[in-house]
């Protein structure tokens, strides 16, 4: 055993021989020292000395080991490979060597908290092929979508074209954008126009928003309306009525002997509240823990339709009517605190409202601004 | 015993971002900055609380697409590419600042910080997000409130309801996978609200929803404890609105606590600040300058010339601004009991994302504020939304008026000269989307997973987001190219289905790219 072969190779030298062996190892020793001693700690040296080299040793052991490795797996995918791609792939693994190197330092500064040796031109990469679904939690079943990492994967080229200009269908949308204001659009084909133009006295189109509160429309008995001709290729349109709660029907019409004939005409839309109202104050119990398929079910044939299921428990909650869970009763002698916190009329809601732009947009404007630039798109 | 409560609800959502197809892009940094801002820091606020034995209640969206990224193992990696990345950064600032003292310990700090949110996301954790606010869901702190499945606009497809009910229901359905729950409540995206919505969330069994502060007090009949108590609607759901007054103290950038000089500049990044070259290998590859979170500076006042941050200084006023809101609310809660004669909610939304992002203090205030809200009052406790109506069974019945939580409170910043061109096509989009579910689907396996993909691409394009920044008119390009791209590949689908011409190789790329809900049903749009 090497270990034993150095001991005694000691153990025949002299003194002053073990003295200069001792220093040459910077040990701290003395003349005063015995040769016992001396043979002691050159002992204890050379064991330290083994170990660190057979440390050594098996590092670097390992770390062939990792090399053959690599090499024999980047000589069988190179060899599959055509010229060009052996070419990348040897400077792949160059690179990934120096992105190894970076990535151990790093880690190194990670855990030991010292300031870490930076390789600045070294680019970090992370990314691992995983075996893993793309969707790791949850208890469903894998399916074609998790294909873990696809970072490397080549897309098929799409060609996706451009979105048309019309749809070639008649159809005609509205919404009640706020109080004041109807957003509408509309698309029709070449042939719907060409069939009503020839009914039409001046081929031209029209748009025409009728206010139909309260009545059962049928073209012409609208309260008021709002008529405006359609400029060529305009296919929506922005139409100010300032008519909270008011309910309007907007229609695409000619205007032909008779008087308009309409091409498109819209749902009813109702424009939205823009005041506080009094009404009848009705309360219900509906307790938290029971599905309202649930109550659906206790209410039966009773309840017609699920939009009617607040007052019709509400009705039979104080009727008194048979219910598996109780009616709980409101506190309504505070009931007075409205008008005290927004004002008679609600002014203060009215403020809060214009008032509202404040951070929301601006902080997601500025994230918007922050994180993304248009070149970077038009590059791409 | 209290006399009210506060239910503070953070609305985290981020479109769905993902690009596989590129090596870095630039609209993924969304995401990584809000974790490592925003998530990551509350669960470690929320993992402080828990451990100290302090009681708290919170509620928070999440909404499904940014669930899906949580979940998503490209992005996950990528997060820690850019964090890694971070730490490199921030660690060869300590070198450069050597002499700079004020500077260098905020290098000190960014750096052992980065380090720190490594540990969590990587060793900690796990890379998995949700599991996390799962587990404090569990453990009964967190009240967890579904979005939009892609937090499309629900007003604008009135007109449509199976797709209504396919952006409610896919997100019950991602939701239910993600948390091992229902959702008890959902933030209608934008808090737009029509009448009716309700039908669907009834279906979903989704027992209450949030409004905007107008959209209770216009409603049939304005209720009586205005928005300090929840209304049922109708339907049997419920509705809370939201207080202004509470909103405003955090919200308002002239008002708001964000605003305060001690507090850390958003816009001094150490991205546009230092010399080109030292910076490159930290920006975009394409050489463009972008924000790295590593800020050196307090807001100071409205001056150029900024003076350095104090970590320090910034904490104390946090804590002062915590104890200002507590004070505010002890207020306001004891004035509304007496007037109102009942335990009132005070219902405090705000964005996730301006907690930590934008106002960097914000995850240390809410610590703050719940530490302080347990220990040194009694006026008032935190509560989750469910957990009052449980207490609260009864409510006055009223029908909500439409509404919406953006600018002037109602449809305009998703209805403009900007963004309204995308209608006529995403109402085609879901007129051919039910056709393909009642007509073409069922009959065969290609099909199907070609009508499958056809829902995905619907769903992305829905997204309230590119409407948004469409109007924000500052970053149209990647809008615009997104909701093109999903209408475009929908209708490719659409077409080659019914030609019975399924292209699987490019269907194939499609499902990698846009791998948004893996078992989306397709029934819900019938």
């Amino acid at each position: 055993m090497p270990r034993k072969k150095e001991s005694i190779d000691l153990i025949g030298r002299s003194k002053e021989e073990l003295l200069k062996i001792a220093k040459k190892f910077k040990a701290e020793v003395s003349n005063s020292m015995t040769k016992a001693q001396l043979l002691k700690l050159l002992e204890s040296i050379t064991e330290k000395a083994e170990d660190a080299s057979k440390k050594a040793k098996t590092q670097i052991e390992k770390t062939k080991d990792i090399a053959r490795e690599k090499i024999k797996k980047s000589k069988e995918t190179a060899t599959k490979q055509i010229e060009k791609t052996k070419k990348i792939a040897k400077k792949v693994e160059s690179v990934s060597k120096g992105i190894k190197k970076s990535v151990d330092a790093i880690k190194k500064a990670s855990f030991t908290r010292q300031k870490p040796k930076v390789e600045p031109k070294a680019r970090i990469v992370l990314e691992q092929v995983s075996d893993k679904p793309v969707h790791g939690t949850g208890d469903v079943e894998p399916t074609k979508y998790d294909m873990g990492d696809m970072s490397r994967r080549k897309f098929v080229e799409e060609a996706l074209g451009t979105l048309p200009e019309s749809y070639d269908v008649d159809t005609i949308y509205v919404v009640p954008r706020d109080p004041e204001w109807i957003f509408c659009y509309w698309d029709l084909s070449r042939e719907t126009i060409r069939h009503y133009f020839t009914q039409s006295v001046d081929s031209k189109l029209y748009i025409k928003i009728s206010d139909v509160t309260n009545i059962i429309y049928d073209g012409s008995n609208a309260n008021r309306y709002l008529l405006y001709e359609i400029p060529y290729g305009t296919k929506n349109w922005y139409a100010f009525v300032d008519a909270p709660e008011k309910d309007f029907i907007v229609e695409i019409v000619v205007k032909s002997r008779y008087g308009f004939l309409p091409i498109l005409r819209s749902k009813t839309i109702r424009m939205p509240s823009a005041s506080m109202s009094k009404g009848e104050v009705v309360f219900a119990t509906i307790p938290f823990d029971i599905p309202l398929v649930r109550i659906k079910d206790i209410l039966g044939p009773r309840l017609k339709d699920i939009s009617e299921l607040a007052y019709l428990l509400s009705r039979l909650q104080r009727e008194k009517s048979e219910l598996p869970f109780p009616y709980i009763s409101p506190l309504p002698e505070g009931a007075v605190l409205i008008e005290e916190l927004w004002g008679p009329n609600g002014e203060g809601v009215r403020r809060y409202l214009k008032g509202s732009e404040e951070i929301l947009e601006r902080l997601r404007r500025s994230l918007v601004w922050n994180l993304s630039s248009d070149s970077v798109i038009k590059e791409r | 015993m209290e006399k009210g409560y506060l239910a503070i609800l953070l609305h985290a959502h981020l479109p769905f971002v993902r690009h596989p197809e590129y090596d870095e892009f630039l609209e993924e940094d969304w995401f990584y900055e809000a974790i490592s801002e925003t998530y990551l820091p509350l669960l470690d606020v929320f993992e402080g609380l828990a451990g100290d034995g302090v009681g708290f209640h919170l509620n928070i969206t999440i909404s499904p697409s940014l669930a899906s990224m949580m979940n998503d193992e490209l992005l996950r990696n990528r997060y820690l590419k850019h964090l890694y990345r971070l730490i490199d950064l921030t660690g060869k600032e300590i070198d450069r600042t050597k002499h700079q003292p004020e500077f260098n310990s905020l290098a000190w700090f960014y750096h052992t910080r980065f380090q720190r949110l490594r540990y969590l996301f990587e060793e900690k954790y796990h890379k998995d997000l949700i599991a996390q606010f799962k587990r404090f869901q569990d453990a009964g702190y967190l009240d967890i409130l579904t979005v939009g499945a892609t937090h499309g606009f629900l007003p604008l497809m009135e007109d449509h309801p199976w797709a209504v009910r396919a952006q409610i229901m896919t997100a019950r359905d991602y939701h239910r996978r993600c948390f091992g729950r229902d959702p008890k409540g959902i933030w209608l995206p934008e808090c737009a609200y029509f009448n009716g919505v309700e039908r669907f969330l009834f279906e979903a069994d989704i027992r209450y929803f949030i409004l905007d502060t107008h959209g209770l007090l216009y409603g049939k009949p304005t209720p009586v404890y205005g928005v300090y108590s929840p209304i049922f609607t109708p339907y049997g759901v419920a509705a809370y609105g939201r207080d202004p007054e509470s909103s405003k103290q955090v919200w308002s950038a002239e008002e708001g606590y964000p605003g305060d000089f001690d507090y850390r500049e958003f816009y001094r990044d150490v991205g546009f600040d230092l010399d080109y070259d030292y910076i490159k290998p930290y920006i975009h590859p394409d050489g463009i300058r972008i924000f790295t979170g590593v800020k050196y500076y307090r807001i100071t006042g409205k001056t150029k010339h900024k003076q350095p941050y104090n970590r320090d200084v910034a904490l104390s006023k946090a804590a002062i601004h915590a104890g200002n809101f507590m004070f505010n609310r002890e207020k306001q809660v004891e004035y509304l009991n007496s007037k109102l004669g009942i335990k009132p909610i005070i219902l405090a939304p705000y964005d996730a994302e301006l907690f930590g992002h934008w106002w960097f203090e914000g995850p240390d205030f809410l610590n703050y504020l719940f530490r302080k809200t347990f220990y040194d009052q009694k006026v008032f406790k935190t509560i989750t939304l469910s957990e009052y109506l449980r207490r609260n069974p009864t409510q006055q019945i009223v029908n909500p008026a439409r509404s919406s939580w953006g600018n002037k409170g109602y449809y305009e910043v998703w209805v403009e000269g900007s963004n309204s061109w995308i209608y006529p096509h995403l109402h085609i989009a879901e007129k051919r989307m039910n056709e393909l579910a009642n007509n073409f689907y069922g009959k065969n396996d290609i099909e199907n997973r070609a009508i499958r993909q056809a829902a995905r691409e619907l769903l992305l394009a829905q997204s309230s987001d590119w409407a948004f920044i469409m109007k924000t008119g500052t970053a149209v390009g990647y809008a615009r190219k997104r909701f093109t791209d999903h209408i475009l590949r929908f209708t490719r689908i659409y077409n080659e289905v019914k030609s019975h011409s399924v292209n699987l190789k490019w269907l194939q790329s499609v499902e990698d790219r846009d791998n948004i809900f893996p078992d989306i049903n397709v029934e819900y749009f019938k």
